[in-house]
């Protein structure tokens, strides 16, 4: 049973460092109310609330804050805590934002069911019918509370730092306590018995641990100007009392050329061999079936693959060395690197049948879908972390490096120097959100710029180039044509909490960005699309006003019908006199995105698709396509970035016409195979860079020409492949992986007919992963001994602010 | 009753006896059908030379061999997995060509009789069945980018049951 314990607070609490508290209350049930804290450094950490469960809803009369009722602790005698939930309850503040999960992995149960025995004893008791107030003390009294968030605005368990919240007058802080029913807790965890079990204790609380064959992954990255090399090294152990097989469901860069793979056992290593898939996965099946180490490389989807290591003794390792290379994107002044850490839950409509399922751990095949990501509970830890190393080799000096996403160190040979390392902090390895590093250099000093390499077979006879174009400074002096702007939001709840709230913020700021002239619309979808009116709505004032009342409402909740919101947002009869612009804000957690991006392609006609991803770990590859289908560009809102800022950029970007209609004149070199073959429109702090094959010499002039507001206009690129060259096949690499998505492309849109042959082609002679192909590694010399080993999931975290109960589900089955 | 019982447990022993194997003791396929997994090693004699660097080709005579990894050697210097050509991997669907090669900047090479690498390969031969191997080394090399007259020898290796 659950119960409550509500303080109720005086309006003349003061605020020491919450920055902002907003609420929406809805009936008798607690919706999701926002706590943000503001560190001395600057950072704002948002703490985010869990939304009641349905048996957690107030009772019919909800006591006012004249009165409250007390009604204890929840009667846990099994030592394990449990769950709690902090609920508001208020007037609306006009500005409303959603949150989620509050990770309370992170804050010790016992001590909040100490703290509120202490507070319920010191008050003379308090039974489930007192009327009595208690005392009421500030939140940072309670030690559970006060030690979720140190000074540093980090979550760390140990810190101690009291915060009070402000509240409004008639505002009421609750906190929910929750038993763990001794039915949730695993008795037998692994295969085997007698299992060694991996202990992940903290300072602090208790935590359930999961068994995983996963136990580290290190990734060391080297960029040169703007290609990145990655090494990424995955650690698996046998934790258990017989030999297993490990599963691992991950995500990769949506453009990156995986082409090196390598099994090391022991001080052994074997390098696996690029192979047709279904060749690749016999081979596999044959070497597990006999008792070999083996492993293999699959690819699920552009930005996601399955790593299989078979016959893992007891107590052995197995490390598997993956590299890649991809070309960095330029965005608004930096450099983005992005390191993805964990697939999103997606939504499969029931007319998916290759999507990428989510089911809780110990759950497999529930989903009925090919590719399965396990994930654990709340309650959950696994042992897994990650280390991230970054060497920065820019080129031109660097002005700043930060992550937006995680606490990072950075070492710097001097502070106008264009080289750097920067690493993870300790303190924050878990992986549970992507790593973004963003480093910024002076604007002024970046150009469009040619980087070349030579065929390492036939040398003296050319070979591979990458080029990157700036979009001209005289765009930002241009001014736009009147826009029809319509923001698709995606209310669907795996965008419950922190990602729609985040939404919410960018529609609001895009609302109050709007011009007279413009006209705007918004379109929200989960099972079923609504939008704001009939027809886009001039921007006048009224409308404004009315959007954000509309903007303010949504809510998440229910499946990801992507589609639905695709083909309303389209299908209203455009208006020639102004450039339409559809803004998807989505976390893009779907199975089905094949079907959706031809959707997309059949149906765009003149409008421009831009693509907000709005997650701690987006959907990378389905926002990137979107947008370039859409001849758009894309932007992430991490969870504690300013959505407002990102919202801004997109203005910027979109406020000013693009160069479109490129046409490249090459100089002096003999150049073929050129992807992107239709070259994107050029934004505003947006280039693009196209790969290709050469012959000759570079010489002379590079000329981009295009149009701009119906305008010629004209760019001039020294080539001079004398110049910038690259070295360690990066080139070759990420050419054949271009050519492999534009192939894929026209196979998924216009069904060409002998585009997987030629995808396999050019994978196999590259050596590089695509849908057709896998890594199959085995060792031949060491065979393991008895029957087949069992296989045994990673299953990993929902991205940070993902709410469980809203993707994988709030009724998880308990691990076999 | 008793006769129809009887008749019922005959049928469920019957049952039992036929084949409701546990899941985890599923039979391997016969040998005879199955492939097989061995490996070889590839051996260069450089003679009183260090070696910094070679490139070999490896050929099976069978149809049915594939190659399903490439391991390193035994000295340090060639400890890492040499790479491979991939166009020359796929070229031949019939008979599987290798191209292995690699170099090493370290202080301390091998010289005389080093094993540089090993392949491990899977065929779809009779257990008894030898499968052979022509090797050819394209080039090997010292540190300073001298050609060595070196030797190479491929030798099939059978994994420890």
């Amino acid at each position: 049973m659950m119960r409550w314990i509500k303080w109720s607070v005086p309006a003349a609490l003061t605020a020491a460092t919450l920055s902002a508290l907003a609420l929406q209350a809805c009936n008798s049930q607690f919706q999701r109310a926002a706590l943000t804290r503001s560190s001395p450094t600057g950072r704002t950490t948002n703490l985010g609330l869990e939304s009641l469960a349905p048996e957690a809803s107030l009772p019919p009369s909800a006591p006012s804050s004249q009165g409250w009722s007390p009604v204890g602790l929840p009667q846990d005698t099994t030592g394990h805590g449990g769950s709690f939930e902090l609920g508001l309850n208020g007037r609306e503040r006009g500005q409303v934002a959603a949150n989620d999960s509050l990770d309370y992995h992170d804050v010790p149960r016992i001590d909040l069911r100490d703290a509120l025995q202490s507070v319920q004893s010191s008050s003379g008791g308090g039974g489930a019918s007192a009327r009595s107030p208690f005392a009421t003390p500030a939140l940072g009294d309670i030690p559970v509370l006060g030690d979720a968030f140190g000074q540093d605005g980090a979550k760390t368990a140990s810190a101690r730092a009291g915060w009070t919240p402000h509240l409004l007058a008639t505002e009421e802080l609750w906190v929910i306590s929750r038993a763990c029913p001794p039915s949730d807790l695993p008795h037998d965890d692994a295969p085997g018995c007698g299992s060694l079990m991996t202990q992940q204790p903290d300072a602090s609380g208790r935590q359930i641990p999961v068994a995983v064959p996963l136990k580290h992954t290190d990734v060391h990255a080297s960029i040169l100007g703007w290609i990145a090399t990655v090494d990424v090294q995955q650690q698996f152990q046998n934790p258990y009392s017989s030999k297993i097989e490990a599963l691992y469901v991950f995500p990769l860069p949506e453009n990156a050329a995986v082409n090196e793979f390598v099994m090391t056992i022991g001080d052994r290593h074997i390098r696996g061999l690029i192979r047709e898939r279904e060749e690749a996965k016999q081979i596999y099946a044959a070497a597990k079936a006999q008792g070999y180490a083996a492993s293999l490389l699959t690819q699920e989807r552009p930005n996601i693959f399955t790593q299989a290591v078979a016959n893992i003794d007891p107590g052995k390792e197995i490390d598997i060395d993956i590299k890649y290379f991809h070309t960095l994107s330029y965005n608004d002044g930096g450099f983005d690197f992005v390191f993805p850490m964990v697939v999103g839950p997606r939504f499969n409509p029931p007319s998916a049948m290759s999507g990428v399922g989510a089911v809780a751990r110990g759950a497999a095949g529930a989903s009925g879908q090919q590719t399965e990501v396990q994930y654990l509970r709340p309650i959950e830890r696994s042992g897994q972390d990650v280390g991230v190393t970054v060497d920065i080799d820019a080129g031109v000096s660097i002005e700043r490096i930060v992550s937006p996403s995680h606490e990072i160190e950075i070492k710097r040979e001097s502070d106008d120097s264009g080289k750097a390392c920067v690493r993870l902090a300790r303190t924050d390895t878990i992986p549970n959100r992507d790593f973004v590093l963003r480093y910024e250099v002076a604007g002024d000093q970046v150009k469009s710029a040619l980087l070349t390499q030579a065929d390492p077979t036939h040398p003296s006879k050319g070979g591979y180039f990458a080029l990157m174009v700036i979009p001209p400074a005289e765009l930002k002096r241009l001014k736009r044509s009147p826009m029809e702007i319509v923001f698709v939001v995606d209310r669907s709840g795996s965008m419950s909490g922190q990602p729609i709230a985040q939404a919410r913020a960018a529609v609001e700021h895009g609302l109050r960005r709007l011009q007279p002239c413009d006209t705007f619309q918004i379109i929200d979808f989960a099972e079923s699309a609504s939008q704001l009116g009939e027809a886009p709505l001039p921007a006048t004032r009224e409308n404004v006003e009315r959007g954000l009342r509309y903007a303010a409402g949504l809510d998440a909740t229910g499946g990801t019908y992507m589609i639905n919101g695709l083909r309303a947002a389209l299908a209203f009869p455009h208006d020639p006199t102004r450039l339409r612009v559809v803004s998807f804000l989505t976390d893009g957690y779907i199975g089905n995105e094949e079907e959706t991006l031809r959707i997309l392609h059949q149906q765009l006609g003149a409008t421009r698709v831009f693509g907000f991803g709005v997650s701690a770990s987006p959907n990378r590859y389905l926002l990137a396509d979107m947008s370039r289908l859409g001849r758009g560009a894309v932007a992430y809102v991490g969870m504690t970035e300013p959505a407002g800022e990102v919202m801004n950029l997109f203005f910027d970007r979109v406020s000013h016409p693009a160069m479109a209609d490129l046409d490249i004149d090459w100089g002096g070199a003999r150049v073929s195979d050129v992807f992107p073959s239709h070259s994107p429109d050029l934004y505003v702090g947006r280039p693009v860079v196209l790969t290709g094959r050469y012959e000759g010499d570079w010489s002379g002039t590079i000329r981009v020409r295009g149009r701009t507001g119906g305008q010629p206009t004209e760019l001039n690129i020294p080539a001079d492949n004398n110049g910038a060259r690259i070295v360690g096949g990066a080139l070759p690499a990420v050419w054949a992986r271009m050519k492999i998505a534009e192939l894929a492309d026209r196979e998924m849109l216009d069904g060409l007919a002998d585009a997987q042959n030629e995808i396999k082609r050019v994978a196999l002679d590259y050596s590089l992963m695509s849908s057709y192909t896998a890594f199959v590694a085995v060792d031949s010399l060491t065979r393991t001994e008895g029957e087949y080993g069992t296989t045994v999931p990673v299953p990993v975290r929902v991205p940070e602010g993902v709410r469980y109960q809203t993707t994988v589900g709030g009724t998880a089955s308990v691990p076999r | 009753m008793i006769r129809l019982a009887s008749m019922a447990a005959i049928m469920f022993l019957a049952l039992v006896a036929l084949g409701q194997t546990p899941p985890a003791a599923r039979t391997p396929a016969p040998a005879a059908t199955a492939p097989r997994f061995e490996a070889v090693d590839i051996y260069i004699d450089s003679g009183d030379k260090p070696l910094a660097a070679y490139q070999i080709e490896l050929k099976a005579d069978a149809v049915d061999v594939k190659a399903v990894g490439i391991e390193g050697g035994e000295a340090p210097a060639f400890r890492q997995p040499p790479y491979y050509d991939p166009a020359a991997l796929h070229e031949n669907q019939l008979h599987e060509r290798i191209v292995l090669a690699a170099f090493s900047t370290d202080r301390d090479l091998p010289a005389g009789r080093t094993r540089i690498a090993r392949v491990h390969v899977q065929t779809s031969g009779a257990g008894n069945q030898q499968t052979h191997y022509s090797i050819k080394l394209e080039t090997a090399g010292t540190s300073d980018g001298s050609r060595i007259e070196a030797k190479v020898e491929a030798i099939p290796v059978r994994s420890t049951p």
